[in-house]
């Protein structure tokens, strides 16, 4: 074996990578090495192609897309698309695919310790047709030499060790649990029993049984809490590192896992626009690179306006001549509109695609907002809520909750999944009935009939199923302005401009529209019936940072324009920090802590809070 | 994020779609096509197809001027069949279409309403699923006469549970979703939330339960003409030419064998278009 050969059994390969879909190119020219044993993150906005990348790697693409290219892992090389044969031989010990949502990537009727086996002995029949095949390589060259027995010998030999008892299975299982520290009793337990950060972990054991070569990781940590979120990176890290394999790590949020990768690759509109060490993206050169690092909110901090890359990624077959970013860009010249600009080598391993990348960019330094805000203890809040208790099925979700939002305040409830700061919203809002306190709304209690829809309304978090998708946004925004005070009835042209739509979106079916655009539209909706509290329900969380720096500043100018009291529910406290003047800290049905935000996040009280403040990865 | 992205790749495409059985569906489009126009024009291309021609009784298939031969009566197989189409096929549509209707609304108002409104017509679903169907069309037909109409009432009235069901089924899945949240927020009325807004999003469902049901109903009805409960004696009407065709089987098998493989074929290519229909809706839903 010569010296190259061997440079290549230790690294993952991809060559001029591009993905085809019906509109055109999705993916155009995409190639990178890893060296195993190390990380490289795909950074993108949603569309920008980093998941059909992920796909196309593993050979997994959507029925009606087509990729062209090489792929090689660790000695194999793969003309893609490439047949299922090749791609059944090659995941699992070769290359595998762990996913955004540990909620659907796990069957949700087999036990967890099931479906680690069956990674398991995926990779051991694998295992066992290579070694077959080797076992019959040598046989044939001792065959030459006149010994037909060696052959007999190696080949039982090897399908012996092949068929591992149900103990062994349950002991390989137990260890692989052990490994992303999870006890041995999970493998007996359904996904469904689980927590979503357990469930992520056992996705991560099911992926690692068959021992891959490259791992690739597509937005692995987006589902979870913060808290989650670091750990589950560090599992990766260690794990990539005791397994000495390559890591493929896919973001939209290139401050979160910047920490975690050796090299960066920035995707926009299928093309990469700047990549290099990781290091060395620190200081971007590319606008785009710019944006995305800026648009991240600080937790440190209240910024006045968050910065944000403005417009969205157009669409495969919509994609303007020139740089497709052009049009978005603050440093666009004519020449970006005309030409596409090559991926260029530059200083200290970079490469990027930009006329401009020799002008050094000014990031805007934001100007910070000093908070002044004293609580309102005036006798009448708008909404005052009095020890509110809900139960579910036995088990409380909500035990004596109290909380006042001042007229015109904006209130962040934060806390994990399941410590009930949903269940507050939803009893608020009237969608869940509580079983006991009081929720007083300027003076009037609220009962399950005297509510009416200029009091609350929700912003939810999924803008996918937030708006009926046989619905036109305009005939959606018609009917919720006939709720609306006679007097006060705007018409929907008022509504898209106050989100900063355009008019014709009223046409548009919500399939028709991006993420962002979605939300957008549903903010709308719930503003036209003149509401006075707003509640949104981590109505920013399903969203792109640069999207989601977008949304909090509409909500910040809607609030005071429109004088409206806010409710923000979100386990990003970085996010809460840009949004609101007090936070409620809740953990396990209860308030722990409260005050204003700066106070509670610069010097927590109590131990949860500590614990949730020195989460925040970034 | 990674199954947002997908959605321009698919969006922006809307009528390419990769179609790997257009056979399928070219070919139920065309029988049920012919059924349709048997239906709406058989008894003017055989408007004595049902005339007794004692003369002409029990010829077998292959006879000069009858192709598969004649029935006790002497009346033309292919006659009969072509004209019988309409009585064969008209009725189960009224079934299907009916217990649509039915099922659609009571569907709707248990899944939506839930509580009370549900318990009881679940337990009213519940009791009409227990009555056997041949038992009950015997009785009805004893009590009213063999009537058609009374036979496609009784079956809309046999049906609407399922549809009841699944309808209700599909409202409960789509009711914790956001957008009927959000509609709730807006206080807008139950009405308005149950038909504005659940009803487009059942569509697929709606349509796809209607074919299946419009072939069991053929079926169904055919059954019941068999058993003589459907159909008057002496009309154009594929169950009841297995009837009647079961008494000459030895004589002129193709009485029997013409009318079956015409219920089997018309009911398959309408399972097969439900098939078709559903696998087109799969495609353009984004992953």
């Amino acid at each position: 074996m010569t010296l190259t050969q061997k440079a290549e059994l230790a690294e993952v390969r991809a060559d001029s990578l591009t993905v085809t879909g019906p509109a055109g190119d999705i993916v155009r020219g995409l190639s990178f090495s890893i060296p195993l044993g190390a990380t490289l993150g795909i950074v993108g906005e949603s569309g920008s192609g980093k998941s059909l990348t992920a796909r196309a790697v593993s050979g997994l693409l959507p029925a009606g897309l087509h990729a062209t290219g090489t792929v090689a892992i660790a000695g194999t090389d793969v003309t893609l698309p490439g047949s299922a044969a090749t791609w059944q031989r090659l995941r699992g010990r070769g290359v595998t695919l762990l996913l955004q949502d540990p909620f659907t990537s796990l069957s949700p009727t087999h036990r967890c310790g099931d479906q680690i086996a069956w990674t398991l002995r995926a990779g051991l029949r694998a295992g066992l047709r290579a070694g077959l095949r080797a076992g019959l390589r040598a046989g044939l060259r001792a065959g030459a030499r006149g010994s037909v027995r060696t052959m007999a010998a190696r080949g039982t030999g090897d399908r012996g060790t092949g068929r591992p008892s149900r103990a062994e299975i349950r002991d390989q299982v137990a260890l692989h649990l052990e490994e992303v520290n999870l006890p041995a009793a999970v493998a007996r337990r359904y996904p469904g029993e689980l927590s979503g950060g357990m469930r992520q972990r056992v996705a991560i054991a099911a992926a690692l049984a068959a021992s891959p070569r490259l791992l690739i990781a597509d937005e692995p940590t987006t589902a979870l809490d913060a808290s989650n979120q670091k750990d589950v990176l560090d599992l990766l890290a260690r794990l990539q590192a005791e397994h000495r394999m390559a890591l493929i790590l896919i973001s939209h949020d290139l401050g979160l896992i910047r920490g975690y990768t050796d090299e960066v690759l920035v995707m926009y509109a299928g093309r990469v626009v700047e990549e290099g060490p990781t290091v060395v993206l620190g200081k971007p050169v590319h606008p785009y690179t710019a944006g995305l690092l800026a648009s991240d909110p600080p937790m440190d901090r209240r910024l006045e306006r968050l910065i944000v890359i403005p417009g969205r990624v157009p669409e495969p077959g919509h994609r303007p001549p020139g740089c497709a970013f052009a049009d978005r860009c603050s440093m666009a010249s004519e020449d970006c509109r005309t030409a596409e600009p090559p991926l260029e080598r530059v200083a200290d391993g970079r490469a990027v695609a930009c006329f401009n990348s020799h002008i050094p960019i000014a990031v805007p330094d934001p100007a910070v907002v000093t908070e002044r805000w004293q609580r309102d203890d005036s006798p009448a809040p708008i909404l005052h809520v009095e020890r509110l208790v809900k139960i579910f099925a036995g088990r409380p979700a909500l035990s004596g909750v109290s909380i006042d939002v001042g007229d015109g305040e904006s209130v962040g409830i934060v806390g994990e999944s399941g410590s009930g700061k949903t269940t507050l919203a939803r009893c608020v809002a009237g969608l869940e009935k509580h079983d006991s306190g009081e929720i007083v709304f300027r003076g009037t209690m609220l009962t399950s009939d005297n509510r009416t829809a200029s009091q609350i309304q929700v912003v939810f978090q999924d803008p996918y199923s937030a708006l009926n998708p046989k619905m036109r946004v305009g005939a959606a925004l018609a009917e919720a302005l006939r709720t609306a005070p006679v007097n006060q009835r705007g018409s929907v042209g008022d509504l898209l401009d106050m989100v900063g739509l355009p008019q014709a979106f009223a046409r548009r079916y919500p399939a028709e529209l991006s993420g962002g655009e979605r939300q957008r539209v549903a903010i709308a909706r719930s503003l036209a019936p003149v509401p006075e509290l707003l509640i949104c329900d981590e109505s920013v969380s399903a969203l792109d940072v640069s999207v989601q720096a977008q949304i909090l500043n509409l909500l910040s100018d809607l609030r005071q324009e429109l004088g409206l009291s806010l409710m923000f529910i979100s386990h990003d406290l970085a996010v809460v920090r840009q949004i609101s003047d007090a936070i409620y800290v809740i953990n396990s049905g209860r308030v722990v802590e409260a005050g204003l935000t700066r106070d509670v996040l610069h010097a927590p009280a109590q131990d949860y809070t500590k614990r949730l403040v020195t989460a925040v990865t970034r | 994020m990674s199954a947002d992205l997908l959605t321009p790749a698919i969006a922006a495409a809307p009528g390419v779609r990769v179609r790997r059985r257009p056979v399928t569906l070219v070919a139920c489009l065309a029988i049920l096509g012919a059924a349709l126009f048997a239906v709406l024009f058989g008894h003017l291309l055989f408007p004595n197809a049902t005339q007794v021609n004692v003369l002409a009784s029990q010829l077998p298939p292959g006879s000069p001027g009858h192709l598969l031969g004649t029935d006790q009566l002497g009346r033309d197989i292919v006659a009969l069949s072509v004209a019988g189409a309409a009585s064969t096929l008209i009725g189960p549509l009224v079934v299907a279409g009916g217990s649509m209707l039915v099922g659609t609304f009571f569907g709707l108002l248990a899944g939506f309403r839930q509580g009370k409104t549900d318990f009881l017509l679940s337990r009213v679903t519940d009791l009409l699923l227990a009555l056997p169907v041949v038992l009950l069309g015997l009785v009805v037909a004893g009590i009213f006469g063999a009537s058609y109409w009374w036979t496609t009432v009784l079956l809309i009235v046999v049906f609407t549970p399922y549809d009841i069901r699944i309808v209700r089924s599909g409202v409960i899945e789509q009711v914790t979703k956001p957008y009927v949240e959000a509609a709730r927020m807006l206080r807008l009325s139950s009405w308005r939330i149950m038909f504005r807004h659940l009803l487009v999003n059942l569509w697929p469902l709606e349509r796809t339960n209607f074919l299946l049901n419009y072939a069991n109903a053929i079926i169904a009805m055919s059954a019941l003409s068999f058993l003589g409960v459907g159909v008057q004696e002496g009309t154009a009407n594929w169950g009841r030419q297995l009837i009647d065709g079961e008494q000459i089987l030895f004589s002129n098998p193709a009485a029997s064998i013409a009318p079956a493989v015409l219920i089997i074929v018309v009911a398959c290519a309408v399972n097969l278009l439900a098939d078709a229909l559903n696998a087109d809706d799969r495609k353009a839903v984004r992953p």
